[in-house]
């Protein structure tokens, strides 16, 4: 019992966590764990990218405006910590210090 | 037939025992048999003597109880600290006489609310002062926190936002 348990306690956690990982294009990797800055500026670039063929999706009907303003909104917050990890690299980097 | 590990089962047992019996032992050490196994008096309700005496053991501290004042308790100790209070009523004497008459000899402990002189103040000031204090302490610190964390380099979220409108500006042409 204990071990059926665990199992399916083990692929709820896969399930729940696999998107961090496997999310297209990486997006839904948190920033707060890249230490690379070139990585990030990759990331904010990718970002970018997503949000204007999305835009395109919307515009030309092919995405409804509820699945349109939730990526938006995805891909803003995503660019936002993205912008900040780079930031604090940069001002750390620039200090003498390493990334944490 | 394969051997299922009884350990984890044997213990959740334990834990819901323990749940289930800490109470009831605490219960018992509170109010024991012996404390409770007398006649219950029956002490004047009514009239103004009736509320004096209740005001007054209502402010005294049962000894061998857990936050219950002596009127709450049917100890033994309790009784007979009711019989010198009613006593004391009948013979006509003020709630504060009463209350000092038991103050000089137990010392200030047998009042369930300490007298808001010495000392004590203390303990009716500290409540209030966290009260009125804290909220404004923990809003101090966390806005210098914040104060602090948003100088290490990082831009506020409107400057991002502003830099992100005008990349995807670009991008669009």
């Amino acid at each position: 019992m204990i071990f059926a348990t665990m199992a399916i306690g083990v692929l709820l956690l896969t399930v729940l966590l696999t998107p961090f990982w496997l999310g297209r294009g990486g997006l839904l990797q948190a920033s707060a764990s890249i230490n690379s800055q070139a990585q990030l500026l990759g990331l904010k670039d990718a970002l970018l990218k997503a949000y204007l063929k999305d835009e395109l999706a919307f515009t030309a009907g092919a995405l409804p405006a509820r699945s349109w303003h939730q990526r938006r909104d995805f891909l803003t917050n995503r660019y936002i910590d993205a912008a900040r990890r780079l930031d604090f690299l940069a001002r750390t980097q620039a200090d003498g210090g390493g990334a944490p | 037939m394969t051997k299922r590990p009884m350990a984890p089962m044997l213990a959740l047992f334990l834990m819901l025992l323990m749940t289930l019996l800490t109470p009831r032992l605490f219960a018992l050490g509170e109010a024991g048999p012996s404390d409770t196994d007398e006649i219950k008096k029956a002490w004047p309700t009514e009239g103004a003597k009736g509320e004096l005496f209740h005001e007054v053991a209502g402010q005294l501290r049962c000894p061998t109880c857990t936050g219950l004042s002596v009127l709450e308790s049917d100890a033994r100790f309790s009784q007979q600290i009711k019989e010198i209070v009613l006593e004391q009523v009948e013979s006509g004497r003020s709630k504060d006489d009463i209350l000092k008459y038991f103050t000089q000899r137990y010392g200030a402990w047998i009042l369930r609310s300490p007298p808001a002189q010495g000392f004590n103040i203390v303990a009716w000031a500290l409540p209030i002062a966290i009260l009125v204090l804290g909220p404004p302490a923990v809003w101090f610190f966390v806005w210098r926190r914040r104060r602090t964390v948003s100088t290490i380099g990082v831009r506020p979220t409107s400057d991002i936002l502003r830099e992100m409108d005008i990349r995807l500006a670009e991008l669009r042409r």
